[in-house]
Order: C-alpha cells, then sequence, then structure tokens
C-alpha cells in the first residue's frame, strides 16, 4: 500500500521534473548553443562571439571585478557578521530589540536597499553632506572606473547582507554547549584566548558554509552594482553580459559572458555539493 | 562589569542607526516633495511634508499597472512553486534516495547565476509569445523557477520534522497512505506551507533581475523603482519603495523566530 | 594551604533564591560531598565557587585569601563538568596541555607535566586521539587529568558519575577516591546519590532548598540524623517516618500506646506534643525480650523481596505503612515483628532531632 502511494508521489513530483527540464536544463543548454553561434553566419560551432568578448577591455574588467568583488565583499560580511554575533551573545539592555533591528537591511527588497543607496552616496547625496558638515570635501563615490567605486560597492553589498552571515554565526555560536567555554575560563583562559583557541575553531564548518554560500552569492551580484554605478562603473560578468544583451543586442556575446560566470559558479557549487554543506 | 555594558550599550547603537538608517531615509524621502529633494546640502527630515509622490503614483497608470503586475506575478507564483514542490519534498523527506538527486537540482536552479539563465529564456519566450507579457506570465514562469529552490527546502524540512511513525501509526489506527497523507501529515506541515509561500511571495515580489530582463513595456515595481531612481525622482521612487516595504517588513517581523533558528538561513538572496 | 570558608553566602535569581546564609569551613585536603535532591542548591554552590555565577551575599575565601572578586580564569580552581565539557576540536594531549597553555608555561615544560598527569589516570595510550573516540569513563578521564594537571588549590566535582554505566560507577568511585587521597587536593564533590556521598566523603553537607540541614560525618549523619529530611534522605530504603502523640511519657504510634524512652520527657516544653518517630528498616526483629514495650509492625507476606543478601518486605504499624529488612534468605515472614523505642529517633513537630 505504501508503494503505491509512493508512486504517486512521484507521479505528482514529474511536472516538477519537467518544469525544470524546460526552465532550466533546457535554457542552459540553448545559453551554451547561443554562445557557441556566430551571430552573423548562424555557424555552429564558432568562437567568434568568444573572440568578441576577448578582444573587449570592459570584459577583462568585468572579469577582475568578478574575481575582487566576491572576495572583498565576502571578507567584509564574515567580519562584520562575525563581530555582531560574538557581540551579541553578551548579554546588555536593549539586546533582543537590536536582534530584530540587525535583520532589516537584508529585509529590505534588495532594489529598494539600492534605490536609496545611490541617493546616499550621490554626488549631492547624504554621505557627502554629512562629509560637508564635519568641513570635509565632498567625495565622488561612484565614478566610473575608480577603485573607489568598488569599494563603495562592496560596501553596500555588505551593508545589506551582513545580517545572514550574522544569523548563521549567531545559530552556530547557539549550538555550542555553554560548559565548554566555562572550562575554558576555569582552565585560565581571557576573553581573547577563549575567542581564538575555542570558538573561531568550533565555528569552523558553520564560517567556512557561509563563505562558500555568500561567495557564490556574491559572484552572482547583478543589481547591486548595476544601480549603484551602471555597466562601466563596477564592471562584473553579469552587468557585461546584460550590456552585451540590452546596449548591443548582442545574444551571442552575453551568453558566451554569461556561459563564462555560470562554468565559475558550477565550479564552486561541485565544492559545496562535495561538501554537503547544504544537506 | 559597567563600563563593558556601556561600550556594548554604545555600540549596539551605532550599529542600529546604520541598519536602520536606509529605512528612515527611504521614508523621510517618500513625504518629501522633489525639489527639497534636490536641494544642497540634503535634508534629513522634510522641511515640507507632503503626500504628492504617494498622490503621483496612484495617477500614473503605468505605476498602477506596474503594482498589480508585481501583485499578479507574485500570488501566481505561490501557487505554481508551492504545487510543484510540495510532493518533490515530501519524497525528499521520506525517501533517501530520491533527496540526492533532487537536493542536486535544487542547488544548481539556487546558485545558477540568473543572467545567464535571463538571455536564453528571454529568447526563448519570443519564440512563444510570452515575451513582455501584458499580464507577466512570463515573468511568473520565470519568477517559478526562482521559488522552486526556496520552497523546497522548507517544505522538505517541515516533512522532515513530522516523524514518519506518525503517518504509520495512522495506518494502523485504519487510514489509508493517501488518507493519512491528508488527514495527519499535511495538517502538520501548514506551517511550513505558510512559511514557503510568504518567502517565495517576497522572492518574487522583490525580483528585478528577470523583471528586468523579460519585461520591457509592461513592467513589474523593481525595474520601476529602479528607472524612477536613475532618472532623478528620488521622492517618487521613495514612494514606490515605501509601497514595496510594507509586504516585506510586514511579514519579516512574523518570521523572525524561525529566521532565528536558523531554518531559514540557506534561502539568501 | 588550600583551605576554605564561606561566610553567609547566599544566592538569588531575580525572585527565585538558590543559596542561603551557607556558611562552611573546609581543612585543606578534605573531601566534602555536597548532597541533596534537584534544587537544593549544590550546583550553584559549586558554580559560585568557580566563579560562573556572582554572589548575591557573602564571601568565599580560599587559602586564607577571597576569591569571589576574582574571575574564574584567576581563581586556581579545577571543575569536572557532569559532561565533561572536553573540547572537542583538540587531542587528548592538547585538552590536558591547555591549562598549562594558558599559564604560558613553555612547551617542553607543557608536555612532560602533561604527560604525567596523563600517567596517573592512565591514559598514555589515549594521548592522540579525539574526545569523540572515547568512552564514557575515558572522557572522564581525560576532565580528571585537565583539572589535575595544574595542580589547583580546590577541586569541584560536579556529579561526575552520572553520566557513566550503573557498572563503572562503583569502580570509578573508588579510583576518584584514590587519586584525592594520593594528591591531597580539597575536593568539593556534588551528587543526589547518597551512596556517592556515604562512601566517598570525609563529612557530608546535606542541602534542601538552598539551605544546610546537616554537616557530619557519613556515620555520623546515619545514625544521629538533624532532622526528618536528612532521617528519610539518607538510607535506602530509607527510614521511616510515623507520626505519632505524645503525652504524659506515653507514646501514641499508630494506635499502640507505650512509654516513652527515658529523658525524652525532659526535652520537651508541653504536656502534649506531636511528634515523628523515625525506625531505620534493619530495626525490625521478629522477637525482643521485653515484648512488652514493644513497637509491633504486621508485614505482608506478599511484598516480600530477596535481595539474596536480606530480605525486604512492607506491612504496616496501625494505619502508617512501613518497610522492614530482615538478614539472609527468608522463605517464610513470621506475622509480627517488632521493634524497640530505645533505639528510635524522635523528631520534634518542626522536624528538628530531639533524642541525643
Amino acid at each position: 500500500m505504501r508503494r503505491t502511494f509512493g508512486t504517486w508521489m512521484w507521479l505528482l513530483a514529474a511536472p516538477l521534473g519537467l518544469f525544470l527540464l524546460a526552465f532550466l536544463a533546457y535554457p542552459i543548454a540553448y545559453a551554451i548553443k547561443l554562445a557557441l553561434t556566430d551571430p552573423l553566419t548562424q555557424a555552429f560551432p564558432s568562437v567568434s562571439n568568444v573572440r568578441l568578448i576577448v578582444h573587449d577591455s570592459l570584459f577583462w574588467q568585468a572579469l577582475w571585478g568578478n574575481i575582487i568583488l566576491p572576495i572583498a565583499s565576502v571578507a567584509l560580511e564574515l567580519a562584520a557578521g562575525l563581530g555582531l554575533a560574538v557581540v551579541m551573545a553578551a548579554r546588555f539592555p536593549g539586546r533582543r530589540l537590536l536582534r530584530l533591528v540587525v535583520i532589516v537591511p537584508f529585509a529590505l527588497p534588495e532594489i529598494v536597499f539600492l534605490a536609496i543607496m545611490r541617493s546616499v552616496f550621490a554626488p549631492r547625496g547624504y554621505a557627502n553632506a554629512a562629509l560637508a558638515a564635519a568641513g570635509a570635501p565632498p567625495v565622488e563615490w561612484l565614478l566610473p572606473g575608480r577603485a573607489l567605486t568598488f569599494l563603495t560597492v562592496v560596501v553596500v553589498d555588505a551593508w545589506h547582507v551582513t545580517p545572514v552571515v550574522f544569523l548563521m554565526v549567531l545559530a552556530a555560536l547557539a549550538a555550542l554547549p555553554n560548559e565548554i567555554d566555562e572550562a575554558a575560563q576555569l582552565d585560565g583562559a581571557g576573553m581573547l584566548a577563549r575567542f581564538f583557541c575555542i570558538t573561531l575553531p568550533l565555528l569552523r564548518p558553520a564560517l567556512f558554509a557561509a563563505v562558500l554560500l555568500r561567495g557564490l552569492d556574491a559572484m552572482r551580484m547583478f543589481a547591486t552594482p548595476l544601480v549603484l554605478a551602471g555597466v562601466e562603473g563596477a564592471p562584473v560578468l553579469s552587468t557585461y553580459a546584460y550590456h552585451q544583451w540590452s546596449d548591443y543586442g548582442n545574444d551571442g556575446a552575453a551568453a558566451a559572458a554569461a556561459s563564462g560566470l555560470a562554468l565559475l559558479c558550477t565550479l564552486v557549487t561541485l565544492l559545496l555539493l562535495r561538501r554537503r554543506v547544504l544537506t | 562589569m559597567s563600563r563593558r555594558r556601556t561600550t556594548l550599550v554604545l555600540l549596539a547603537l551605532g550599529v542600529a542607526t546604520l541598519d536602520l538608517l536606509p529605512l528612515a531615509l527611504i521614508l523621510k524621502q517618500a513625504f518629501t516633495p522633489e525639489r527639497e529633494s534636490f536641494a544642497w546640502p540634503p535634508t534629513w527630515w522634510p522641511h515640507e511634508f507632503t503626500l504628492d509622490n504617494f498622490r503621483t503614483l496612484g495617477t500614473t497608470i503605468e505605476l498602477e499597472r506596474g503594482f498589480w503586475l508585481s501583485l499578479g506575478v507574485a500570488g501566481l507564483t505561490v501557487t505554481s512553486a508551492l504545487i510543484l514542490t510540495l510532493p518533490a519534498a515530501w519524497l525528499a523527506a521520506r525517501r533517501p534516495r530520491a533527496d540526492r538527486p533532487l537536493d542536486a537540482a535544487m542547488i544548481v536552479a539556487r546558485l545558477f547565476p540568473t543572467i545567464a539563465l535571463a538571455v536564453p529564456l528571454a529568447a526563448l519566450f519570443v519564440s512563444v509569445g510570452l515575451y513582455n507579457h501584458p499580464a507577466g506570465l512570463g515573468l511568473w514562469l520565470a519568477h517559478t523557477l526562482l521559488a522552486i529552490p526556496v520552497a523546497f527546502l522548507v517544505l522538505r524540512t517541515g516533512f522532515r520534522d513530522v516523524p514518519a511513525e506518525l503517518e504509520d501509526a495512522a495506518r494502523l489506527d485504519g487510514a489509508s497512505a493517501c488518507g493519512a497523507f491528508l488527514w495527519v501529515t499535511l495538517p502538520l506541515v501548514r506551517p511550513s506551507l505558510a512559511a514557503a509561500g510568504i518567502l517565495v511571495f517576497l522572492v518574487s515580489w522583490d525580483e528585478f533581475a528577470y523583471a528586468l530582463l523579460l519585461q520591457v513595456t509592461n513592467r513589474s515595481l523593481p525595474p520601476l523603482l529602479y528607472y524612477l531612481s536613475a532618472f532623478g525622482y528620488p521622492g517618487l521612487a521613495s514612494a514606490v519603495a515605501a509601497i514595496m516595504l510594507v509586504p516585506a517588513l510586514a511579514i519579516i517581523f512574523v518570521l523572525e523566530p524561525a529566521l532565528r533558528s536558523g531554518t531559514l538561513s540557506g534561502s539568501g538572496r | 594551604m588550600a583551605t576554605v570558608a564561606y561566610e553567609h553566602v547566599s544566592k538569588r535569581f531575580g525572585e527565585t533564591v538558590a543559596l542561603v546564609d551557607f556558611s562552611l569551613e573546609i581543612a585543606d585536603g578534605e573531601f566534602i560531598t555536597v548532597l541533596g535532591p534537584s534544587g537544593c542548591g549544590k550546583s550553584t554552590l559549586l558554580r559560585l565557587t568557580a566563579g560562573l555565577e556572582r554572589l548575591s551575599a557573602g564571601t568565599i575565601c580560599v587559602g586564607g585569601g577571597r576569591i569571589d572578586d576574582l574571575s574564574p580564569s584567576e581563581r586556581n580552581v579545577a571543575m569536572v563538568f557532569q559532561n565533561y565539557a572536553l573540547y572537542p576540536h583538540m587531542t587528548v594531549r592538547r585538552n590536558i596541555e591547555f591549562p598549562l597553555r594558558m599559564r604560558r608555561l613553555a612547551r617542553g615544560e607543557r608536555r612532560r607535566q602533561a604527560e604525567q598527569a596523563a600517567a596517573l589516570l592512565e591514559l598514555s595510550d589515549y594521548l592522540e586521539r579525539r574526545p569523540a573516540e572515547l568512552s564514557g569513563g575515558q572522557r572522564q578521564r581525560v576532565a580528571l587529568a585537565r583539572a589535575l594537571v595544574r595542580q589547583p588549590a580546590l577541586f569541584l566535582m560536579d556529579e561526575p558519575l552520572s553520566n557513566l554505566d550503573a557498572r563503572l560507577r562503583a569502580g570509578v568511585r573508588q579510583y576518584i577516591r584514590d587519586v584525592q587521597r594520593r594528591l591531597h587536593v580539597t575536593t568539593l564533590y556534588v551528587t543526589h546519590d547518597q551512596t556517592e556521598a556515604m562512601t566517598l566523603g570525609d563529612r557530608i553537607v546535606v542541602m534542601q532548598r538552598g539551605r544546610i540541614q546537616q554537616v557530619d560525618a557519613p556515620v555520623a549523619i546515619y545514625e544521629r540524623p538533624a532532622n526528618t529530611f536528612v532521617a528519610g534522605f539518607i538510607g535506602s530504603p530509607p527510614m521511616n517516618l510515623l507520626p505519632s502523640v505524645y503525652s504524659d511519657g506515653v507514646l501514641d504510634i499508630g494506635g499502640q500506646r507505650l512509654p516513652a524512652p527515658p529523658g525524652l520527657r525532659d526535652r520537651l516544653t508541653r504536656q502534649t506534643r506531636e511528634l515523628t518517630i523515625g525506625i531505620r528498616p534493619e530495626a525490625f526483629v521478629p522477637t525482643l525480650p521485653d515484648m512488652t514495650r514493644a513497637l509491633i509492625a504486621v508485614p505482608h507476606a506478599a511484598t516480600m523481596e530477596i535481595t539474596g543478601a536480606e530480605t525486604l518486605v512492607r506491612g504496616h504499624v496501625g494505619p502508617c505503612e512501613v518497610t522492614m529488612r530482615l538478614g539472609g534468605v527468608r522463605r517464610e515472614i513470621p506475622d509480627r515483628l517488632a521493634t524497640s523505642l530505645d533505639q528510635a529517633h524522635v523528631f520534634g513537630d518542626t522536624g528538628e532531632r530531639l533524642t541525643p
């Protein structure tokens, strides 16, 4: 009897499989085909799209950006999330309220957060107003092609996403038995010693999971650089692909760039699967 | 101990300001007339409190259509995502054989870059007439794709939390396998269904990339917000942002305990 | 000198009072067991001594110096936790070396001392293993080694045997006692198991609801419990506590009127008192020389339990249920058992002991 019900469930689950086939597997295959089809002669396979993007300096900037941005952003999120979680472990008035407040940046829809950040970092925006009030000259936060622009994008991204890392670390910290920290206290370890010798090593699996997850999400970053600085301001592979598709109508080139990004992400995902982190 | 406490409280206040600032500024700008928003230096509190931005929202056809499009697509996505994912989630929870491939498929779906799928999807939709659909049907399908991994994770956890022994006990009590599922398991999974529904709604409601690429004139709210902001309508943009916030914030505070327990920490961006 | 002195120590958690006016002096090298039911405050006492909780009132001194204003890492107190609290990511060796590392000992010296402690506890073969690879008994020895390696002034143990198999407990009990004697470390040992308390401690501190009920050597506590709580807590099966009424030299116990033990009259200040008479199960015998002055109990043969070394049987004295113990294997029980009031414990209406 159970077997029949199980079979029913398999049947009911089939539409999901079909859906994924149609809207996940097929587009992936189609993207690869697009990338390898010459747009003018429709010849397949052809490397003309690849050649096009490889000769575009913006592509190389985008590739570089796609490596720098995730690393910087994840490092910042990790430090901030870890710091917050450790601080939140202590008891102080308003702690529960703060825990709710910390989640707010993440609760805001991404586009809403980015829109207001544009206003904050605009030439006549709030950041420069604060600087002016302090007597300092205004800063061009989001000018194209400057290192500062990258930094601003990194900071905004970290600002938005730190709550997620914070929550992950908090959950992991809560799972650590209290007694181990107490034993370390009795063994003569001060706060710093306890953090580095006991807490941090025990948090390693959770931190690794966080880094991998956040790193992947950061590599796929699209709206943040686009909305804040535009394609030329802070190029990454996703915005570069969009740029090819939307501004030049080069489907093939866009698909090529996007597929490159997908390949990068797949490699990291395989690493994740190997570690069975998500299950 | 007291000095340590004071530093903690100060730190807490600093973090709180940093976290609440974006929200505060949005609300401030929504109620500030556009003129004032262009002034230099920008005001931190509206000198002239106004509802004009919201009024303009109500009278601009594109924005009104955008609101209904966003809402409609989100509602459709919740329905399709839950229906498609429910059987698979049960299978993954009860049959280890099914779990591995499903899990892997979900991971791929969730972590695959949107742009890599959006370009071919756009081409695909053009050929079947779903591109830039007035009711957003093409967008609905794309959002369902995004929503499936999220719904799967939450529902699978929900099913895992219902011990299989309960179904067995129901069978011994005389229920059929199907009956046991309907009358015992399903009611117990209701909270997970609700949580999944809420998350999926938010995923669709907030979604930007697919909306930007797949809908060119019949836009949903996120791309509209982008253009308003990029073309220099901060007040109007903030009003749209404020509208977008309503479901998001209300729901997050309902979900906070679940977020804290870590069940949802894997379903970020 | 690792003497310990508690003076009027109290601990309050919000509205709940965990420990009230606790005062005690412990001599150097003494093994003190703290015994009581859950909620009696014994774990709180341990945590206050370790510095994991702060006092609400009173002082704690070790070796003559106050420690209650020091942080746990400064107190030179070692503790073995109920769940051992071993560092899961470190090998046994590194676990034991950790306190020495915190003291900034040189690596060579650290190794030497750790290996010495490990040898003392027969852990030399396990030094490179992780806690997850050890049995419960082995983990406990690692916890002991880690606690002892730095030669603390005071040694705290929080129900260390409760997580062990029943079979192992007796052996490990002896082991702990041996180690403590050899090292002459002042030890505070918390438990709810009275067998452990009776066999391990130089003195037992019996506690209930945050207050000390009695502090004495084990035998003294057994033979002269200070109140009905201690009387009922120590001894297995527990002492029988029978309500009775005293009036004019006569005790009425469950309907039987018997002359009161000599000297009792002098200790009572009123004519009639409600008293509790305590009789140990082993005090019941088949017959006494003077049966006219004996308290009679009627056993129920059906409740007989033969454990081999003894036979237990339940019965009644008037309306009160009693448990009785007879030596050896008895195939049949006499229809009457008797006990003399001369050996009985008498407690007043507030529960405090009246007989000398």
